[in-house]
């Protein structure tokens, strides 16, 4: 029995191990930035500023996009994003302190383009 | 013997370990794991539902209490399915899998409205091994092994807007822990107990997101007593110490990680059979936190347990 228990506890520990490696190959794969494609572009992405100090600040955050039918999606590497659409709001806590990325994607129904804007969050004060 | 039996139940079931993390940047579902300390006796099938509030309470630097107004409450309500199974007299395999009815943050600025997640957190699978037990002396001792796997939401979005992680249900990492438990029985009606548990985050490298959570080392001691045949209470001092997280390029994230003690009193009821209603309350009465970070105020637990011998007939 206790021979057993080892056997099974240690084939546990090697299906945990093995499950912790079945990360998407997605995940290994950068995708690089397209802003432009036939009929779709990103022309820039303009923040109200360029620095938020934490739990403070905002930053009002637009994109300027061309085409048909287009839809936006927004996402921050770190920080909180509010809001829909051309323009949003980011803002920070401390954990958030640094050169952060926000990343919008315009898309259509054939295509998607994708440009970053680095916003830097510096650390609480009163 | 029965009555015994009963009471190491009843004291286990009011255990448990709850990697908290304070609330800035805390990922998804830190809060996911509900460990019972049993090991569930051969062909036993144990299971277990759970439901917990949280709230955050106010932000700290280190140990000093700071007013920040930008932002409003952060509270979640979350439910767990836990399932034990008895292997082998010594040996258990236990999964839990949680589910957040809600991960709430709210603000207090420029009408930001609240962000507000749901879904599944992630499912924790352990192995537990009773290494020895003491029938004259009462004492025993057993480790768990396993790991955390972030098969739930970390990609919510509203309105095309990814919500931040502190809202997002699942950690996004895979994490892995162990854990060893002792426990004496000083008579048929008290007992003592101490739990330690490290528990170890990998690194988080998606497309637009590198981020680690700081590993966690917990030690709890706690004591259980049981006032009646069907009523038991207890009291459980525990210490989570957090190391730093990290993000891209292995920057130090200097608000996270941090010390922090709990006190959790608890009480269990014996509603029939093998079925128990029990309730555990925790709060933290010190903590240190590195920088700034936004303390938990307390979480409330209720657990309904129920065991099935599935070798009856045997």
């Amino acid at each position: 029995m206790e021979t057993k228990s080892i056997i099974v506890t240690f084939l546990f520990i090697i299906a945990l191990l093995s499950l912790s490696n079945c990360k998407k190959d997605k995940d290994e794969q950068k995708d690089l930035l397209v802003t432009e494609v036939k009929g779709l572009s990103i022309d820039s992405i303009i923040s109200s500023r360029s620095s938020v100090k934490a739990w403070t600040d905002t930053a009002n955050i637009t994109v300027y996009a061309s085409g048909d039918n287009l839809t936006i999606s927004w996402e921050a590497d770190h920080g909180s994003l509010a809001g829909e659409g051309k323009n949003i709001l980011y803002f920070a806590g401390q954990c958030c302190v640094g050169l952060n990325t926000i990343t919008c994607t315009v898309a259509n129904d054939t295509a998607q383009v994708q440009d970053t804007i680095k916003i830097n969050v510096t650390p609480y004060s009163r | 013997m029965y009555l015994q039996r009963i009471i190491v139940l009843l004291a286990f079931a009011c255990i448990t370990i709850r990697t908290t993390y304070a609330q800035c940047c805390s990922a998804g579902n830190p809060v996911a794991s509900d460990v019972n300390f049993t090991i569930t006796a051969k062909k036993v099938l144990k299971t277990e539902l759970n439901y917990r509030y949280s709230e955050s309470g106010s932000h700290y630097k280190n140990d000093s209490k700071l007013d920040i107004n930008f932002m409003g409450k952060a509270y979640s309500n979350y439910s767990e399915l836990a399932v034990a199974y008895g292997v082998f007299n010594r040996l258990e395999i236990r999964g839990d899998l949680g589910y957040f009815l809600n991960k709430t943050e709210t603000y207090n600025f420029n009408n930001i409205p609240d962000s507000k997640g749901y879904g599944m957190g992630d499912l924790s699978i352990q192995s537990r091994y009773l290494i020895y037990k003491n029938f004259v002396r009462k004492w025993e001792l057993s480790a768990g092994i396993g790991m955390k796997m972030p098969i739930g939401v970390f990609d919510q979005e509203y309105e095309n807007v990814k919500l931040p992680i502190n809202v997002q249900p699942s950690s996004g990492s895979y994490k892995y822990f162990v854990n060893a438990f002792f426990l004496k029985k000083l008579n048929d009606k008290f007992g003592c107990y101490t739990f330690s548990a490290i528990e170890i985050a990998s690194k988080i490298d998606s497309k637009n997101f590198i981020y680690k959570y700081g590993n966690l080392y917990l030690l709890s001691i706690g004591c259980n007593h049981k006032a009646s045949n069907k009523f038991n209470a207890g009291m459980q001092l525990r210490n989570e110490f957090r190391e730093k997280s990290s993000r891209e390029n292995d920057a130090i994230v200097d608000a996270s990680g941090g010390y922090i003690l709990y006190c959790l009193p608890s009480v269990s009821y014996n509603l029939f059979n093998s079925f128990y209603l029990s309730s555990i309350l925790s709060f933290p009465v010190y903590g240190y936190y590195n920088d700034i970070q936004r303390s938990n105020k307390f979480s409330l637990n209720f657990k309904l347990t129920k065991s099935f011998n599935l070798c009856k007939n045997e």
